[in-house]
């Protein structure tokens, strides 16, 4: 029986993704087109990046509650450098980028150097930085042609070569956005499954006082994690801009929630019971899969959060309500 | 027994051809494929679903697509322009007939919309400028509508008054509002903007309802509020009511519903006067406009639908308490005279 319980936690997952992918094609065979899979990878790219990045604060036993408003201000950020400032795209990105490192270092340090609860830090700066993304276009979205504070017109736009990031495809097919999340993900799981510095990562997670009496600088970890955070946060924001080819006021909303489920849905990936980068990453895709098979199967679209929620409590209850508990 | 049972089963066989026929049978004297040859699905794809007059238009909409045998899918994240963006192309690969655009931003869905003519699939757009040749766009004359409201304000008032402007740049209905608004401040120097603001954050009426009470606070020569979308006007006159000023100060608005009615006709209600249109015959005309342009029959580009003008004076008086007495009272609001052909059938219960 215990053989058997231990290969459903670890394959369980797997095989409902895996037998949900061939029920839908089944029911409808332009389910398995490759426009359609790649157009499930695009609905999900912009939280999947998110959930990469919050993936590395739960390691260290932190939460990254401010991911959210980082990509949504990133998008604010980066439409006032085109359309206000008139400034090269590089700019945009750059500054961007830039501000997602200062985020995760302000959240580092908060959390590391005042000692504040890593939830109550987080939560503190995303309230910040919600507040601070209204102030440079006076709450307004950010677009060409659009009426400054001052009376003139901003006369930037967004960069053809900006937008082909969000909007562009390769081959015609795949959409860029998918390609950045593609790598990534790549180097996200190369990162915490085969580097020494990712092992320390969960080390951290697991007992920081081993770790730190073993000669490692705790902190300096921490604050690393709180950074990347921020730095992909700012990436996903970056690309937001650029398929939505707006700064728009609105954006970044259910981010935040979407991207902690796919990481915590996760934890039930091959039965790992940790956050990890693999999890993350096929927890976001079979949230998208289902969606889109049920829509094609006319699912009211206002059940698509029920939908989302019940697979989290399953895949939490399958994680950790099956296995012998460890005392 | 084997006679008993050749009977049940040419029974049974019956009824499934004749039902069979039925959902085969198509419209009298329709084109092509509305004569019963396909099976129609339509994606109804929406940016805001929030608030009365959404539901109405999707109401409309769903009745219209009913009376055409049309099955209407509809597909609608609350303000997320990137999935708005997504579902077009999760109904393109769907191989729907035809895509409904309600509301959106015109940068985000221009290439959607593009990649589904490319696609084979007619679009039709509601208050999104889509910029395509091949789009017709159904719009309400909505310069008309702002125009309506404020020359009211202005009669009120006489020409002085100190307005509260609530409205957001960027959402093509409110932006075509906002030029009337532009051109009666220019062509009355005594209507006076003092204070602009608003959002679309949930609950609308709520959360622009906190921003007005605080506006009142901090500016209280203010007695006259436009706002020109009912759910923003919604929040002014809770923010009024909560703030005692309901007698004070006058809303001028856009768009009307049953919840607006109710609040309009109480006798202490700051809500004077609203310019509108029916939500559910957009929605009707929404779905007559993608029927006519899968039956390759041409559609005018531009769908202006008229609006008209109710005050609470006149509510009242008439005595009218929700949209079914008001559609009734004035059949001309009711139903909208566009893209109408003698095979397309009409709604008998009054909707639209």
């Amino acid at each position: 029986m215990e053989k058997y319980i231990t290969f459903a936690i670890k394959y369980g997952f797997l095989i409902v993704m895996a037998g949900s992918f061939l029920g839908f094609g089944l029911l409808e065979p332009s389910f398995w087109s490759w426009t359609n899979m790649f157009s499930i990878l695009l609905g999900v790219t912009i939280v999947g990046i998110l959930a990469l990045g919050v993936t590395f604060t739960l390691i260290v036993d932190g939460f990254d509650l401010s991911i959210g408003a980082t990509a949504a201000i990133c998008v604010m950020i980066s439409s006032y450098v085109m359309v206000v400032l008139d400034l090269n795209y590089i700019y945009a990105i750059l500054i961007s980028i830039l501000l997602g490192i200062t985020i995760g270092l302000i959240n580092g340090l908060l959390i590391v150097k005042a000692k504040i609860p890593d939830l109550l830090a987080t939560l503190g700066m995303m309230f910040l930085i919600q507040g601070l993304q209204l102030i440079p276009s006076a709450g307004m979205s950010i677009g060409t042609g659009m009426i400054l504070p001052d009376g003139t017109e901003a006369e930037g736009e967004f960069a053809k070569e900006f937008l082909f990031l969000g909007q562009g495809r390769l081959f015609n097919m795949i959409p860029i956005p998918v390609i950045v999340f593609a790598l990534l993900a790549i180097i996200t799981y190369f990162v915490l499954q085969y580097t020494k510095w990712g092992r320390i990562l969960y080390a951290i997670g697991g007992n920081k006082k081993a770790v730190k009496l073993a000669g490692v600088n705790v902190e300096r970890y921490k604050i690393a994690a709180y950074v990347i955070s921020g730095t992909i946060s700012s990436i996903a924001g970056i690309l937001l801009a650029a398929i939505i080819g707006r700064g728009d006021v609105t954006s970044g909303g259910g981010l935040l929630l979407d991207a902690v489920a796919a990481a915590l849905i996760g934890y039930a990936v091959l039965g790992v019971k940790k956050p990890n980068a693999l999890g993350s990453v096929v927890g976001v895709i079979f949230i998208g899969m289902l969606l889109n098979g049920l829509t094609m199967l006319s699912l009211p679209y206002y059940t698509q959060d029920f939908i989302k929620g019940l697979v989290l409590v399953c895949a939490l209850i399958f994680t950790f309500g099956l296995s012998k508990s460890e005392i | 027994m084997k006679r008993k049972f050749l009977v049940v089963c040419s029974i049974i066989l019956g009824l499934f051809f004749s039902t069979n026929s039925l959902l085969a049978g198509g419209l009298k004297g329709a084109p092509p494929p509305f004569d019963g040859s396909k099976k129609i699905h339509v994606a109804l794809i929406r940016q805001m679903t929030e608030g009365e007059f959404m539901q109405t238009f999707r109401a409309g909409a769903q009745v219209q697509a009913n009376l055409l045998g049309i099955k209407l899918t509809v597909f609608g994240k609350s303000m997320d322009n990137q999935a708005e963006a997504n579902f077009v192309y999760q109904a393109i690969n769907m191989k729907v007939d035809g895509i409904i655009i309600d509301h959106g931003l015109s940068e985000t869905m221009m290439k959607p919309a593009a990649d589904a003519i490319k696609a084979g699939i007619p679009v039709v757009a509601f208050d999104v400028d889509l910029k395509n040749p091949q789009i017709p766009q159904i719009a309400q004359d909505d310069e008309l509508l702002g125009m309506l409201a404020l020359k009211q304000l202005v009669k009120d008032f006489n020409g002085k008054a100190n307005v509260g402007y609530v409205s957001i740049a960027g959402i093509l209905p409110l932006d075509k509002r906002d030029r009337s608004w532009q051109k009666i401040k220019k062509e009355y120097p005594g209507i006076k903007e003092i204070v602009k603001t608003g959002t679309l954050e949930s609950p609308i009426a709520a959360k622009n309802a906190d921003q007005v009470k605080a506006v009142l606070l901090a500016h209280p020569e203010i007695n006259a509020f436009f706002a020109p979308y009912d759910e923003l006007g919604k929040g002014v006159v809770q923010a009024l009511r909560e703030s005692g000023k309901q007698n004070k100060v006058k809303v001028y608005t856009a768009d009307i519903s049953t919840q607006d009615i109710r609040e309009m006709i109480k006798p202490d209600s700051p809500w004077a006067a609203t310019a509108a249109t029916n939500p559910a015959s957009i929605g009707a005309v929404s779905v007559r406009a993608i029927a006519l342009k899968i039956a390759h029959i041409k559609v005018p580009h531009n769908i202006l639908i008229p609006p008209m003008l109710f005050t609470a004076k006149e509510l009242r008086a008439m005595k009218i308490k929700n949209m079914k007495q008001l559609r009734k009272k004035f059949p001309k609001f009711n139903s909208v005279d566009l893209l109408n052909y003698p095979w397309i059938p009409v709604d008998k219960k009054g909707l639209f």
